[in-house]
């Protein structure tokens, strides 16, 4: 019971954002690139970088630049934590593993079926 | 109510027939061989905010063929919902284009990532700037600065390839605002629990 208070709400988008960062856990990455790393539309990983975020699951920080001198505005970047980083793996673990046991279970009625 | 179903019939077969195109679309888009893997991705992800928004379209084209019904007017609602259904269509032509452009425009985007001090002209749509303003404004007070700039800085990135992408982005931010707000204020107990 606590493992599972540990974790999320595992949504497809979550996992898809876990397994975007999970690709180089020590990477930092701001909005735009775990959107198009996770394959979500821009603007949709806001509310849950926020939730791993607060769950300590993420670390972010303002990029060390001079806005004027660079010309733009600073980005924020987003990196796993160390406990997230095993954290996340075991959740996406926990969800493709429940994704394999639907399929075989679909698989299984499909040829009962037939 | 029998001719209301028939209508409501031809209408959502229609939709099926425009949302084939768009798949057709995504196949043909899917066999060029230069389009990265991640770049399907992300038009994946955008189709899938399209069929959203078809979706939407979907209901408000449903109030306005009741409409009509309740008037006796059933060949005008027909006609309707064959030209909302081609609208419909070119909406996704054009959105479908539209998220192609976006996929190279990221591409460019990352390549390019590490030149910040590129002189490139970059144009911010006033309206998408007011909207992401408008979507921090609706999060907790504490998160505010942060999220303005946040949202800034991504703004700036998508002006770089289209006023179209930084709308959608705009508009994206907005729906996504209170759910992001939800989480900001959730206390980080009841985070770790989950709802």
């Amino acid at each position: 019971m606590m493992e599972r208070q540990d974790f999320p709400r595992l949504t497809a988008a979550t996992v898809a954002v876990l397994r975007a960062l999970l690709e180089d856990p020590t990477r930092e990455m701001y909005g735009l690139q775990v959107c198009a790393a996770a394959g979500l539309p821009t603007g949709t990983v806001h509310p849950i970088l926020a939730r791993l975020e607060k769950m300590e699951w993420l670390t972010s920080e303002w990029e060390q630049v001079d806005a004027r001198t660079e010309g733009r505005p600073r980005r924020r970047y987003y990196r796993l934590s160390e406990r997230g980083a095993m954290r996340a793996r075991a959740a996406v673990d926990r969800a493709e593993a429940q994704v394999a046991g639907l399929r075989a279970r679909r698989a299984g009625l499909a040829g009962g079926v037939a | 109510v029998s001719d209301l179903s028939l209508l409501r019939a031809a209408h959502i077969s229609d939709l099926a027939r425009a949302c084939d195109l768009a798949y057709q679309l995504m196949s043909i888009l899917e066999c060029e061989a230069d389009v990265h893997e991640r770049e399907l991705a992300t038009i994946r992800g955008l189709t899938v905010t399209l069929k959203l928004i078809s979706a939407r379209d979907d209901d408000r084209i449903r109030g306005e063929l009741l409409e009509h019904a309740h008037r006796r007017t059933l060949d005008h609602a027909r006609l309707r919902t064959a030209t909302s259904t081609r609208e419909i269509t070119y909406i996704l032509l054009d959105e479908l284009s539209n998220a192609r452009r976006f996929a190279f425009g990221l591409a460019e985007i990352s390549a390019s990532d590490d030149q910040s001090g590129e002189a490139a002209s970059v144009c911010i749509s006033p309206l998408a700037g007011r909207v992401t303003t408008v979507a921090a404004r609706l999060l907790p007070c504490a998160e505010r600065l942060r999220y303005v700039e946040e949202y800034r800085a991504e703004l700036y990135d998508l002006a770089r390839i289209s006023r179209r992408a930084q709308w959608a982005y705009a508009v994206r931010l907005l729906m996504c605002a209170l759910p992001l707000r939800r989480e900001l204020r959730r206390d980080a107990r009841e985070a770790v629990q989950g709802p």
